[in-house]
């Protein structure tokens, strides 16, 4: 087996890793997004509400939304840091594909 | 296919380092104790602050060692961040509640209800994170 072969059954293997992983991520990140913002819009409503009745102050109001941007920086930290940890895990996967290739390519 | 180039591609494949830190049962076990006690504190902040500061006090110097045990780890910036902004009294999740509470001296019962809601989503985005690292799977549960 010449390296250019060995490295095109390689490749063919972790693109078709990726192309597993990939959507189910995308997929999950819109999901996510779509209900963080549907959840902020309803709970904002509600404190308007709760402002109007007096049931909290103006400025508890305005404490809040700006907690709930603060929240949402929380999730984009913790969106990107995963990712970061999914390619480390994929990274991972790449090796053992890579050493399970080598084995049975060079009949070890 | 010789194993100097076997190597080569071993070597280049397995030779990068992690882009982020690996799960530390520490950090999660930090986090985890840490949401119970502030949610726990919040509770009381109808109550004056004055008649709470010294378990404030105490709750300030555990966050700030989660803070710096999450600083100490190397490539953890995520995490720290996610600290950062959690202990940050200038911010508004649990920083920005105790100072409040503190200028104030008590906080009505609606906003602290919500409050408390908004910051136990905080501490379960830096669970979330460190849970979701690599070798989580080993060790959580055990």
């Amino acid at each position: 087996m010449t390296v250019l072969s060995f490295l095109d059954d390689f490749l063919e293997q972790v693109a078709a890793q990726f192309k597993e992983v990939l959507p189910a991520t995308r997929k999950q990140l819109l999901v996510s997004s779509r209900d963080a913002i549907l959840d902020n819009a309803s709970r904002i409503d509600e404190w308007i509400v709760m402002s109007s009745t007096g049931q909290m102050s103006r400025k508890d109001l305005e404490w809040l939304v700006k907690a709930n941007l603060d929240l949402a920086k929380m999730n984009r930290l913790e969106s990107s840091g995963l990712s970061l940890a999914r390619i480390d895990e994929m990274r991972g996967q790449i090796t053992r594909t890579l050493i399970s290739s080598l084995i049975s390519s060079t009949g070890l | 296919m010789g194993l100097g180039q076997v190597l080569v591609i071993l070597a280049f494949v397995c030779g990068c380092s992690p882009a982020i830190a690996p799960y530390s049962l520490q950090a999660y076990e930090n986090a985890v104790d840490l949401k119970v006690d502030a949610l726990r504190l919040m509770d009381q902040a109808e109550l004056p602050y004055s008649e709470n500061e010294r378990r404030i006090q105490t709750l300030q110097t555990r966050m700030e060692k989660a803070f710096e045990f999450a600083k100490g780890r190397p490539k953890n910036e995520h995490s720290t961040e996610q600290w950062r902004i959690m202990n940050d009294p200038a911010a508004h999740l649990l920083g920005g509640f105790l100072r409040r509470w503190q200028t104030e001296g008590t906080l009505s019962r609606g906003f602290i209800v919500e409050a408390e809601r908004i910051i136990s989503r905080g501490f379960d985005s830096i669970i979330g994170l460190e849970s979701g690292k690599v070798g989580s799977k080993n060790q959580i549960g055990k």
